[in-house]
């Protein structure tokens, strides 16, 4: 299999979270942002853990598979022994991705909701809007590094 | 305590690089018994912040810079903030304090 082959089997794998992600952020909408006070209702806490899988599934599969891809389609010469954050700094400076800042933020963003004492509640508020937020900026992100991929390596929008 | 004093003396730094000069940590949990093997760090961070949305984003910052750290990398670390001014007292303020150690 070529890598664009590769690349084009894991943009499609990460199309889907980020469409499922993105369904539930549109469910999400009606009670966004929340204030504190308002009840979390079993409706609300089923979207909540729709994103959160999703959410931790599109950046783990394009942590894993979609970036490491995209700095080898570019040739870019990572050492060996690189640290992912030195690759994200690459990806940021090659123009595939925003900004690595954001996406270390997000790594804890999405866990913002799996916190393991009760927190104050309007902290909790705060967070859970922090989340929903976060949420719609991984989903951004991947079609970022979508577009990227697209117009710096034709062949895998080609199938070739 | 069964953390390094690198390990803390980072978590100092960066606390107080986002909680300002004030801030008040212990650690607390399964870290501060020294029979137990393992485990989450638990940390209290007592600020004089009152912005949740602000808390919140610099909570994430930290919790951010701490992973990114070699001496916190692959490890799992909670952050419990208190308000000092707040009308929410919550329970674990008082465990975490009581059980834990200022840091």
């Amino acid at each position: 299999m070529t890598p664009e082959h590769s690349m084009r089997i894991y943009l499609a794998e990460c199309m889907l979270h980020a469409e499922v992600l993105d369904e539930g952020l549109v469910d999400a909408k009606p009670w966004m942002p929340l204030s504190s006070g308002t009840p979390i209702e079993k409706e609300m806490l089923r979207t909540l853990d729709q994103i959160t899988y999703r959410f931790a599934k599109l950046q783990d599969s394009m942590g894993e598979k979609i970036l490491p891809l995209i700095l080898e389609l570019a040739q870019e010469p990572v050492p060996a022994n690189a640290t992912f954050a030195e690759k994200l700094n690459r990806l940021e400076r090659i123009g595939a991705i925003p900004s690595a800042e954001e996406w270390k933020k997000l790594r804890v963003v999405r866990n913002a909701l799996a916190h393991e004492y009760p927190d104050d509640p309007e902290l909790r508020v705060s967070a859970i809007n922090r989340f929903l937020e976060g949420a719609g900026t991984m989903s951004a992100l991947y079609r970022f590094a979508r577009k990227y991929a697209a117009a710096h390596f034709p062949k895998v929008e080609s199938g070739g | 305590m069964r953390v390094t004093s690198d390990q803390i003396r980072v978590f100092n730094k960066f606390a107080h690089r986002y909680f300002g000069e004030d801030v008040k940590l212990w650690l607390f949990g399964s870290r501060v018994d020294d029979m137990k093997k393992g485990g989450d760090y638990d940390f209290l961070v007592e600020t004089d912040l009152i912005d949740a949305d602000e808390i919140v984003e610099r909570k994430i910052a930290l919790l951010a810079e701490l992973q990114g750290s070699a001496q916190f990398e692959d490890e799992k670390i909670d952050i419990v903030v208190k308000r000092r001014v707040s009308a929410f007292e919550m329970p674990i303020y008082e465990v975490a304090k009581n059980e834990g150690v200022r840091i």
